[in-house]
Formats: structure tokens, C-alpha cells, sequence
């Protein structure tokens, strides 16, 4: 894979995750743990695979081999933390989307948001939910949100942030003990602990210490997409030449792939 | 010089003001205003404040017991997140997405909050609220009835037994007369079950049985879920991690594509409920091709020419007739299996019937040829978790299989997993039968009750956790209640106590959980076996755990208990394979042959194996699980409706 992308000013760190490919079950733990980490409401009985919200989906896909050869592989696809010509920075009309420079996170603030959804049009993954309904959880379950995520309203555009949360938490943190930097292990987005195969690794990518930067550099890694020249924060890694293909969507598609969701 | 004003110049000065004005901060501003100003943000849910704080327990939706740390905020706590334990020797820190979600159970639209009179309708059921009083009375009236009606006038069926709150709840039921404490068939694995039973003559009793997952390089999977949490979520990382490494092979042999066989090194697709011929096909290579494992050729006692005759029929090519496998493929797989350290294991889970006796009794027969009972197989007894003695009587325990049909007139089901089937359950009630449930939610088995009682549910009490299916060691942990139940909930000991004295019998008030659990904790320390888990910290020798109150302590804040090895690893090589005497031996054959295809076509249903180990079943999935399925098609949707080998025999 292409070195990653150096620090641009005023960036100290540049939090990114490399996601084993070979270790991802789709058991959908992370895709629930980030659901109730961010407060993200069950979808309305009207939503389906294109109008519910997810900031994490799981995607299923297979190498198109007839059955019962098929091989399957499941790819969970967050934002992908665009690091160069992040495309929803560029179309969004109202600032709501911003890159927080300390960490090179790009992040989406519903407040600002118009609901235009450019910023939908404009990604290349997808990985960008709008809020078509009124969050509505059943009652008294409102008691089990998380008090460290503000809740969103209809008509606005939402996504993955990186458990950006969890950083504040992280600095607050370190600042109660005199400290200007975060610990890298006091900051895991939800996803990344809940795997049951650890196949996530999260942390800081330049950092060359780092088991996330050394899994980054590491054989078979890639991105979603490459071509495009976005920068991806999120690094894909598997033995598997056939989801490296695809990943750049080089194999002929045959209207048969489970690219569902 | 003009100094007066004309309407033109007004025009202009009005026309580069506006144009001046797009080109100011103004319009966007009042564009960005507007659109915080039309955020309709006093509906936008709330959340709670207050310290937050760190608790552990354990989720009880299903026997896998995952340890967990919950997030809670505010006084009195309430949970907001969960996630696993890290470095747990049990689960490795591993949750199902359902135990994501555990704590909006406590609030699920089909929680029930008191007792209630449960009717069908067209449709589905009504649940009408009443007082408990008013229960117990009606329950004890209709036991008083069936006492001369019914052959067993009362019968608590417990859907987990081997709990010390199953003990406590067979105080009161002692002093009933003819009231029985009834199990489901199995409380381990049925493959392990199946092969425990024809394990015989060993150096003492054979106890539990278990994987151990480091040993097999094959494993053939007979719809077992095992890339799906099996046993626990926590023997999912371990596969994972030696499929990738090479050095385990995993064959999935299922008529589904399930998400294990999509993970599969190879899925051999069967016709649904042919399992039993493929085991036996597979047996056939393994006698007739000389691959029995050398060991058990010498020392089973049966591996004559009656076992021989009994898998004679079952060639690969009347297997591939029956179940779809090519012939070819099978002769291969049990090569494959004959070649190295290789596993067979059904779906079953404890007390559940994914698959017959029948299909569980062929693939033990695998494993026993294969050698997997001896001190080189992956199967390994372990020790039973240490048990107090409790003072007083105990209401008589009795396999739900071995009622007679038609002999239950009150039925009392404690418990919330769907791992009995109804069909069973219903065949031995009597025609007026009353049947109570004392599930949390009205889901599952409670659907077919006409009373319902709710009893906590899991992080609302204090319960314990036994050792997950499959195991090689035993453990045991505690769950502990992060939030207060429904004021109306009961407990099933409280319910059964109240029922006795119902009845005019002197029933001794329920012990509490955490006394009853102190005494399993003293048990043991008694033992001296194993070693304490505390998070954050090494194991230690339970020796060093400060008595039974510093174990019960410590499992509080998180810990586990992990029993030592057998001594003595499984030197268990006499059995019988298939005996005679057996009830399933005379059914296995026609389950074998069964000519089942053109019946699956005509049903035009799609019936397969149902194995999953979790917590699917056990309770109503919590809202949030809609991601998985409706929200992205992760899984799998719609009525598609499954099934068992048992059930489809019954079509």
C-alpha cells in the first residue's frame, strides 16, 4: 500500500484503523455497540437498507463462484475518514462538516446541518445516513442513552466520527492528570472494542510505534477506493487477493454479488 | 455639482446594497441560523446526567453467561452501554450483539410488568393485568382440580437447571404432594451427551464433556453455529484465529448457507434432515476402509460384526442418494477426518433438539471411531462444578422426556429460553391443563401459557453462571442486578413458596440468592480446585482468594472462578457404540433412510438444522438488532422459517 499521508498543519495526530478482514465474522456486534454508543434510534418499521441509519454497516460480499464454492467475506465500511479531498467537506454549504485537526477526524455536526444532502451525493462509500423519521426509541428506554452523545432530529445528515466522544473523554482525562496528551489506550471508538476477533486495530497512524501504523504498512493491506485519491484513514487488511480486487471494484460484476446494504 | 438625489441614483445605491449583501457574511449566516432555528430540538430525546460509574455482571439471556461491564450513569445507576471483559478466561472479552443491547431488554415493548391473564386472540395473544393474589389462587385452584385429574397435579418445568435457585425452588415444591421438578433432557452439548452415555466402565464416573479447541486440525460440523458463538461467543476468536493460522480445517454440513458455512474452509451442502445418513455414510468409510482409530479397535468391545452390519447400507453412494453429498466427497472427508486430529459435533445446545438423538447418536459414533473419547481426542471430561448440600427435602427431579403423555395438570415453566420445543411440552399436559410461565417478557414459550408471572430479568437479579456447552473446564461467575426490576416481578422461589402455602402446605421462605450462592462460593474453596480471574489482574489460586466471601467478592467486582483440568485426561476408551438396547438404535436406521427430498419440494418450506447457541429465542430482540437485518440486510430477514430434523419428520 501507498505510504499514508504525512500530518498537515496544526495535525498532532492522525487517528486511523486497520480493519483484518480475515478476522470479521460479520457477527454485527460492532455495527450494535457503535448503534448504542452514539445513540442511534431503531429504525422506523417504514426504514430498509437504504433509509435506516447506521454509521457502521457490514458489508456482505462474495467472489462469484457458483455455489457451493462461493467464498464470503464481510466488510465493515464506517466513514472512511477521508484524509485529501475529503469530498462532504468540500460540498457541504453550511460548515457542518469540519476536520478537527488535533486528530484529522472528520466530523459531522448535526446543528449546522441544512439536510441538503450533498454531502450523501458526494461520498463515495456511503457511509453517510440521513434521518428521514423522528428518532423514536420505546418508552423508557430513553434512559439507556448515552449522556456523552447528543441525540439527533429529523432532517439531518449523520455518520461516524471516530467515537469522537471518547477522545474528549480521553483529553479530559490526561488533562486531570497534567498531562496534554491522550493515552492511546484510553481512546477506542465503540466498534473497535466490541469485536469479538479483535479485527479491528485503532490508533494513531503516525505514529510509527504503533501497532495500528505497523498494521497499516503491513502485507495485503489496502483501501476502499484508492483510486479516487480521498486518503482513507480506514485500511482495509486481508490474504485474500479477491477482496483486495474488489476492493478497488476491479472484478466483473456479474448481478449476482451480495453487495447488499 | 449635483446634489440631489435622483430616483436613479436611489436604484443604484438600492442594487449594490442587495449585490453587496450576497457577497457579505449576512445571507449565510441567516442561512446557517435558520437551519439550527428549524431543528426541532425539544423533540430530540434527552438524555440522563449524573456521575458515571463502572459496575460488572454477567448477561443470563442464554447459558453462555458472557461476562460484562456495564456503563451506568446517575443515582440510582442505570446502564447505557455494555461491552465485555477483557482478558475473561471464559469469554475473552467477547459479547453476542444482543448482549450489546441487554439493557434496553429491561424496556422492551413485550417486557411484562406484573402478572397477567394471558388469552389468545386471532392473531396473537392479550395480556390482561392482575393482582398477584388473585394468581396464585386461581393457579392453586386449578392444582387442587388436578389432583384427581391428572396423573402429576403440578410440575415446575426449569429451563436451566443445575442453578442453586433451582434448588431453592424445589424447597417448596417438596411439600406439594405429586409435584415434580422437571429438567429438559440434556444439560451439556447433546453430541457430548450422546457420547457420555456410551462411555462406560472409565476410572470413575464420566462428568461433562467439552472441546478442546487447541487439539482438533478438523472439525466437521453438523449445523453447529460455530463461527456464530457456539457454546460462547468467546470460542469465536479462537477459531478464527487458527483457520487463518492454517492449522484448523472447519467442514460445515448444513443445508443452509448459514454465516458459519458462508466461513467455512468448505460447505457440503445436504437435503435438510438427511444428517443422520451423512454420519452414518461417513461411519461406513471409516469401518470399511480400516480408519478407525488404531486404540479403539483394540479396546472397543463392540466394533464387531453387528456394528459393521449396521452401517453396511449406508454406503457414500446410498449416502449421496439420501442426503445429496457426491460419494467422492464423502469417501474424502472421512480420510480428511481419519488423517489427523479431527472433531464431529452437532448443533445441539443443552436441552435443545436442533437434531434428533438419532443424528446426535451417529455423530458420537463418529467421534468414539475417531478416537476422540481417548487421552489424544479433543473431547475432555472436566470436573462437575462444586455443589453445597442443602438441609431439608427436594421436590423429586425428573426428565421432561420421561413423563408419561397426557399426565401434567398444572405446569409451571420457569425460565425465558425457547430450548424445550412445544410440541414436547404440549404432549404431556393433560387436556385441561394450566399452564404458568414465569418469563420476563411474553415471547417465546409464555405465548402458550394462561398465566404469566413475570420473574426478573437478567441485570435485574442476582443469579450465577455456570459453565457454557462445550467447556473444557468448569467455571462459574455471577451476574450481578444493575437495575431494580418491575415492582410486581417475582421471583420463581418466591412464587412457588407463595403457591405452597396457597395450598395449605408450610413452606420454608426462600433462602435469597446471594446466601445460596455464598454457599455454592464455600463449595468451592472446600474443593481447593482452580483459579480466581479478577480483571485487570493475574489469576490466583483460589487458595489466595480470602475464604468464600473474598471468592464471592471478587467474582463481584467481575472475576470468574476456572476449575483445573482433569488429572487424569479422558482414559476413557471402553464404550458401546451403538447398544442394542438403546431406543435410538432402532429408529436411527429408518431416520437414516428416510426418502425425504420430494417431501421437502412438496412442502415447499425450507426446514433446516436451528442451532444457535445465543441468545436468539430466549428472549425478544432488542429493537436495536433491526440494524442487522431490516437496516442492512446483514442477516437474514422475512418469514423464512426454520426448523428441525425432529420437526421435519413430524410434516
Amino acid at each position: 500500500m501507498k505510504s499514508a499521508k504525512k500530518l498537515v498543519d496544526g495535525e498532532t495526530h492522525r487517528y486511523g484503523m486497520v480493519i483484518d478482514l480475515d478476522r470479521c465474522t460479520g457477527c454485527g456486534a460492532c455495527m450494535v455497540a457503535c448503534a448504542v454508543e452514539n445513540n442511534v434510534p431503531p429504525g422506523d418499521p417504514a426504514a430498509n437498507e437504504r433509509t435506516g441509519i447506521s454509521w457502521l454497516r457490514v458489508y456482505r460480499m462474495n467472489d462469484g463462484q457458483p455455489l457451493p464454492e462461493t467464498r464470503t467475506a464481510f466488510v465493515p465500511v464506517p466513514c472512511q475518514q477521508c484524509g485529501a479531498k475529503t469530498p462532504c467537506v468540500s460540498v457541504c454549504p453550511q460548515n457542518a462538516v469540519e476536520i478537527d485537526r488535533s486528530s484529522g477526524i472528520v466530523g459531522q455536526i448535526p446543528v449546522r446541518c441544512l439536510g441538503c444532502r450533498y454531502c450523501m451525493a458526494a461520498c463515495p462509500y456511503h457511509a453517510r445516513s440521513f434521518n428521514w423519521w423522528d428518532p423514536a426509541w420505546p418508552a423508557g428506554m430513553k434512559e439507556s442513552l448515552n449522556p456523552d452523545v447528543s441525540t439527533r432530529t429529523r432532517g439531518v445528515v449523520e455518520k461516524c466520527n471516530f467515537c469522537f466522544h471518547r477522545l474528549q473523554a480521553a483529553r479530559a482525562k490526561a488533562a486531570a492528570a497534567g498531562s496534554r496528551e491522550e493515552s492511546p489506550g484510553d481512546y477506542l471508538p465503540a466498534c473497535v472494542e466490541a469485536c469479538p476477533t479483535s479485527a479491528f486495530l485503532f490508533g494513531d497512524l503516525d505514529d510509527p510505534t504503533s501497532d495500528v501504523a505497523k498494521a497499516a504498512e503491513g502485507k495485503g493491506t489496502f483501501r476502499l477506493l484508492e483510486k479516487l485519491g480521498t486518503d482513507p484513514k480506514v485500511i482495509y487488511r486481508s490474504a485474500r487477493p479477491w477482496i483486495r480486487q474488489m476492493a478497488d471494484g476491479a472484478l466483473p460484476r456479474n448481478g449476482k454479488e451480495e453487495h447488499r446494504g | 455639482m449635483r446634489l440631489s438625489f435622483t430616483r436613479r441614483d436611489v436604484l443604484f445605491a438600492a442594487t449594490g446594497s442587495a449585490a453587496g449583501l450576497v457577497l457579505s457574511p449576512v445571507p449565510w449566516k441567516l442561512l446557517g441560523d435558520s437551519a439550527i432555528w428549524t431543528q426541532r430540538s425539544r423533540f430530540a430525546p434527552e438524555t440522563l446526567r449524573g456521575d458515571i460509574t463502572t459496575r460488572f455482571s454477567a448477561c443470563t439471556l442464554c447459558p453462555a453467561g458472557c461476562a460484562l461491564r456495564a456503563r451506568c450513569v446517575g443515582m440510582p445507576a442505570v446502564p447505557v452501554s455494555l461491552t465485555g471483559v477483557a482478558g475473561h478466561p471464559v469469554t475473552h472479552g467477547a459479547l453476542c450483539p444482543t448482549g450489546f443491547a441487554l439493557h434496553h431488554l429491561m424496556r422492551h415493548p413485550l417486557r411484562l410488568t406484573g402478572p397477567a391473564q394471558i388469552a389468545r386472540r386471532k392473531g396473537g395473544v392479550e395480556a390482561t393485568s392482575r393482582m398477584a393474589d388473585a394468581v396464585i389462587a386461581s393457579v392453586a385452584d386449578a392444582v387442587r382440580s388436578a389432583r384427581t385429574a391428572a396423573k402429576v397435579p403440578l410440575a415446575v418445568l426449569d429451563l436451566r437447571p443445575g442453578r442453586m435457585a433451582s434448588l431453592e425452588c424445589r424447597r417448596p415444591l417438596a411439600g406439594i404432594p405429586g409435584a415434580l421438578h422437571v429438567v429438559p433432557a440434556s444439560r451439556e452439548a447433546s453430541t457430548f451427551e450422546a457420547m457420555r452415555i456410551r462411555l462406560e466402565g472409565a476410572e470413575g464416573a464420566v462428568g461433562p464433556l467439552g472441546i478442546d479447541l487447541d487439539k482438533p486440525r478438523t472439525i466437521v460440523s453438523f449445523g453447529a453455529p460455530l463461527r456464530e458463538g457456539w457454546g460462547t461467543p468467546g470460542t469465536v476468536p479462537v477459531l478464527v484465529t487458527r483457520q487463518n493460522q492454517g492449522s484448523l480445517r472447519l467442514v460445515q454440513i448444513e443445508a443452509h448457507r448459514s454465516p458459519t458455512a458462508e466461513c467455512a474452509d468448505r460447505w457440503l451442502p445436504i437435503r435438510p434432515g438427511t444428517e443422520a445418513a451423512v454420519a452414518l455414510g461417513l461411519a461406513h468409510v471409516l469401518v470399511t476402509d480400516g480408519l478407525v482409530a488404531p486404540e479403539v479397535a483394540r479396546r472397543a468391545r463392540d466394533l464387531d460384526a453387528s456394528f459393521r452390519t449396521f452401517v453396511a447400507p449406508f454406503e457414500p453412494s446410498a449416502a449421496e442418494r439420501i442426503s445429496g453429498i457426491p460419494a467422492s466427497a464423502l469417501r474424502s472427508l472421512a480420510h480428511e477426518m481419519a488423517e489427523g486430529s479431527s472433531l464431529a459435533i452437532g448443533s445441539g445446545a443443552p436441552g435443545t433438539e436442533p437434531l434428533g438423538p438419532e443424528e446426535e447418536s451417529a455423530i458420537a459414533a463418529l467421534n468414539l471411531l475417531l478416537g476422540n473419547a481417548g487421552p489424544n481426542g479433543s473431547v475432555v471430561g472436566r470436573h462437575e462444578l462444586p455443589s453445597p448440600t442443602l438441609e431439608g427435602s427436594l421436590a423429586t427431579e425428573v426428565p421432561l422426556t420421561e413423563l408419561a403423555d397426557g399426565s401434567v395438570g398444572v405446569l409451571v415453566i420457569d425460565g425465558m429460553a425457547e430450548t424445550v420445543s412445544w410440541t414436547l411440552i404440549a404432549s404431556k399436559l393433560a387436556k385441561t391443563a394450566t399452564v404458568v410461565s414465569l418469563s420476563p417478557w411474553l415471547t417465546g414459550l409464555s405465548l402458550h401459557a394462561s398465566w404469566a408471572v413475570p420473574s426478573p430479568a437478567p441485570l435485574e437479579l442476582l443469579a450465577e453462571v455456570l459453565p457454557p456447552a462445550g467447556a473444557p473446564v468448569a467455571s462459574w461467575g455471577l451476574a450481578l442486578p444493575l437495575v431494580a426490576p418491575p415492582e410486581n416481578a417475582m421471583a420463581p422461589a418466591v412464587f412457588l413458596s407463595r403457591l405452597a402455602t396457597a395450598l395449605g402446605n408450610t413452606a420454608p421462605a426462600p433462602e435469597g440468592a446471594e446466601a445460596l450462592l455464598k454457599r455454592r462460593a464455600a463449595a468451592i474453596v472446600a474443593a481447593g480446585r482452580g483459579k480466581v480471574f479478577v480483571p485487570g489482574g493475574a489469576l490466583m489460586a483460589v487458595a489466595d482468594a480470602g475464604g468464600p466471601n473474598g471468592l464471592y467478592e471478587k467474582l463481584s467486582e467481575g472475576g470468574a472462578w476456572i476449575d483445573d483440568p482433569l488429572s487424569t485426561p479422558t482414559p476413557l476408551l471402553r464404550f458401546t457404540l451403538l447398544p442394542p438396547t438403546h431406543q435410538e438404535v432402532a429408529s436411527l436406521a429408518a431416520v437414516a433412510t428416510l426418502g425425504r427430498p420430494e417431501r421437502q419440494g412438496d412442502a415447499g418450506a425450507f426446514l433446516e438444522p436451528e442451532g444457535y447457541v445465543g441468545a436468539t429465542g430466549a428472549a425478544p430482540e432488542p429493537t436495536i438488532l433491526g440494524k442487522l437485518g431490516r437496516e442492512s440486510l446483514l442477516r437474514a430477514t422475512g418469514a423464512a422459517r426454520r426448523s428441525t430434523p425432529v420437526a421435519i419428520r413430524e410434516v
